[in-house]
C-alpha cells in the first residue's frame, strides 16, 4: 500500500508555531564554514522533528537531514523553517533536501537585497536626512533613532512571524512563486539606497572634519570617491553616492541644521 | 579613572548586546555603529559625540562597495576589511560601538577628540588587530562546538544538541566583551601617551612629517584599492598616528 502523507490544517499548533518562532530568531548559531546555517536551521526545526519521530534512530536520521549546509537568511528563513517543519510532520521528510537546494538560495538572496541591501540602508539615509534638516535637540535625536528602530524591527520581526504561517501554508509552493516573479530584478535598482545613505554620511563627516564649514572636496572625500569608484563594479550605486552628497550639501547650506 | 564603575559595567553590557546582534542577525539595528555609537554616547552623557563617532564608522563601513550593508558571509573574500587587516566585518562593525565609547568617554572628561577622524580609524584597526587574534580563538571554539553538534545530530540525542546551541550563545557574549570591552580599556591607557606627546607641543617640521606620512598612506591605501595587493598592511596605523599628530596640532592644545 502506498503511503499517503496525513493532511494537515493550514496553521501550524499554536505551541509549535511560537517554539519555531522562537527558534527561528537564533538560526545563525553555529555558523561555521562547513554548514554555514546548517546546524541552525536543525535546531530552529527540531520540535518539529521530535514531534512524531518513532524512537532515536529515526530522530537522528531526521536530524541528519538538516545539519547539512544552507545558506538562509534570518529575516526570511521562516518560510522555510514553516515548510519544512510541515513536511516533517506530514511524514515527507525525505523530500526536503530537494526543496531546501531550490528553495533556500531564493530566499536568501531575497533576505539579502530586501533587508539588508534596501530597507536598513534606506532607512539610515532617512535618519540622517532627518538630523541634518531637523533642529539639533535632544528630544528630536531619540525621536529619529527610536523612529528608526521601531520601523526596522517591526519590519523584520513581522517577516519573520509572518514567515513561520506562510511557510506552513504553502509549503515549498512559495519556491515555485519567488523563482517566477524574478525578485532580484526588482531588487537591484534599490540598491541605490546603500549608496545614497554613503553619500549623505561623508556629507556630514566632512561637514564635521571641517568644523562646521562647507567645502567642496578635501582628501578625505576624494579618498572616499576613489573608494566608491573602484569599488563599485557597476556605475549606478556611484551616481547615487554623488547624488546623495548634492543632496546632502544643499540641505546642509539652506537647512537650520544643528550639527 | 575616567569612567565609574557602574559606566564600565553597562559598556560591558552594551558590548555583549551588540555582539550579539551582529552575529546572530537580530535585526534590531543595534549593532549598527550609528546607534551604537550614539548608545555609548548617551551612556557617558556625550550622546553628540558618540553620535558623531557612529556616523564617522557608519560612513566608513556601510557602502555596498565595501560590502558591509550585508551580514558577514564567508563568501566575501574580496571585502575590503581583509585588505586593511581587519579579519571579519563584526569586528570592524564592532569597532564603531568601540569609537563611540571611547569618544564619548574622553569627551565626558573634558577632552576635545570627539571629532576626530583619525581617532576612530585607529581605533577600527586597533579593534581589528585584537579581533584578529581573538578570532583565532574563536574559531578554534567554534570547530569544536560544531563538531559536536554533528555528533550529536548523528546520534539523535536533541538534548545534548540543544545544549551545545546555548554554550554557543554564551560563547559570542563573552567574544562581545573581550573584542569591544576590552579593546575599549586599552584604547584609554594608550590615550595616555597621546596626552604626553601633545603636552610638549608639536612644532611645525612635526607637522611636515605628519603631513607627509598622512599623503604616504593615501597613496598606499589607493594602491591597495587599485592593485589588491595586501603589502604594507602597517601603512593604517601611520596614517592614523601621523592624522594623530596633525589633529593634535591643528587643535593647538587638550
Amino acid at each position: 500500500m502506498p503511503h499517503v502523507a496525513p493532511e494537515l490544517p493550514n496553521t501550524p499548533p499554536r505551541r509549535l508555531a511560537i517554539t519555531l518562532i522562537i527558534r527561528s530568531v537564533l538560526v545563525r548559531i553555529l555558523t561555521s564554514t562547513r554548514r554555514i546555517q546548517g546546524i541552525g536551521l536543525a535546531w530552529a526545526v527540531l520540535p518539529a522533528l521530535k514531534r512524531n519521530s518513532r524512537d532515536r534512530k529515526d530522530l537522528a536520521s531526521r536530524m541528519h537531514r538538516h545539519v547539512y549546509r544552507c545558506e538562509v537568511d534570518p529575516d526570511t528563513a521562516g518560510l522555510l523553517i514553516g515548510a519544512i517543519a510541515r513536511k516533517e510532520m506530514r511524514g515527507l521528510g525525505h523530500s526536503t533536501p530537494r526543496m531546501k537546494s531550490s528553495y533556500a538560495p531564493l530566499l536568501f538572496h531575497l533576505g539579502r537585497d530586501l533587508m539588508d541591501r534596501t530597507v536598513r540602508p534606506l532607512l539610515l539615509a532617512l535618519a540622517i536626512l532627518l538630523l541634518l534638516a531637523l533642529p539639533q535637540d535632544e528630544i528630536t535625536l531619540v525621536a529619529i533613532i527610536m523612529g528608526m528602530l521601531v520601523l526596522q524591527n517591526t519590519f523584520t520581526w513581522t517577516a519573520r512571524f509572518a514567515g513561520i504561517y506562510w511557510g506552513w501554508a504553502l509549503e515549498d509552493k512559495a519556491a515555485i512563486i519567488f523563482s517566477r516573479l524574478v525578485v532580484r530584478r526588482w531588487t537591484e535598482g534599490l540598491k541605490w539606497g546603500g549608496a545614497a545613505v554613503t553619500g549623505l554620511l561623508f556629507t556630514v563627516v566632512l561637514f564635521l572634519y571641517n568644523a562646521g564649514e562647507h567645502t567642496g572636496f578635501s582628501p578625505a572625500a576624494g579618498l572616499g570617491m576613489l573608494i566608491a569608484l573602484i569599488g563599485n563594479r557597476r556605475l549606478h550605486p556611484t551616481l547615487g553616492f554623488f547624488a546623495a552628497w548634492i543632496v546632502g550639501l544643499v540641505v546642509l547650506m539652506t537647512g537650520t541644521s544643528g550639527l | 579613572m575616567l569612567l565609574t564603575g557602574e559606566a564600565w559595567w553597562l559598556a560591558a553590557f552594551l558590548a555583549v548586546i551588540v555582539r550579539l546582534d551582529r552575529y546572530l542577525h537580530l535585526s534590531t539595528f543595534l549593532s549598527q555603529p550609528l546607534v551604537s555609537g550614539l548608545l555609548a554616547g548617551a551612556l557617558f552623557n556625550e550622546w553628540q559625540a558618540g553620535l558623531t563617532a557612529g556616523l564617522l564608522v557608519q560612513a566608513a563601513w556601510l557602502h555596498q562597495c565595501l560590502d558591509t550593508a550585508t551580514p558577514p558571509r564567508y563568501s566575501a573574500k574580496n571585502s575590503i576589511f581583509r585588505r586593511v587587516g581587519l579579519t571579519d566585518q563584526p569586528d570592524a562593525t564592532s569597532a564603531g560601538a568601540v569609537a563611540g565609547l571611547l569618544n564619548a568617554a574622553l569627551v565626558s572628561a573634558g577632552r576635545p577628540v570627539g571629532l576626530s577622524l583619525a581617532y576612530a580609524l585607529f581605533v577600527a584597526w586597533l579593534t581589528g588587530a585584537l579581533g584578529a587574534i581573538v578570532n583565532r580563538l574563536h574559531l578554534a571554539i567554534n570547530d569544536r562546538t560544531v563538531s559536536l553538534a554533528d555528533l550529536y545530530a548523528t546520534r539523535g540525542e536533541a538534548k545534548e544538541f540543544s545544549r551545545i546551541v546555548f554554550l554557543d550563545l554564551i560563547h559570542h557574549a563573552v567574544a562581545g566583551l573581550v573584542i569591544i570591552w576590552i579593546p575599549a580599556r586599552l584604547g584609554l591607557f594608550l590615550w595616555s601617551f597621546v596626552e604626553i606627546i601633545a603636552a610638549n607641543r608639536i612644532d611645525p617640521t612635526a607637522r611636515f612629517v605628519g603631513e607627509a606620512l598622512i599623503g604616504y598612506g593615501i597613496v598606499t591605501l589607493a594602491r591597495w584599492f587599485v592593485t589588491g595587493r595586501r603589502g604594507f598592511a602597517f601603512a593604517m596605523p601611520i596614517v592614523a598616528a601621523a592624522a594623530y599628530v596633525l589633529i593634535i596640532n591643528m587643535m593647538g592644545e587638550l
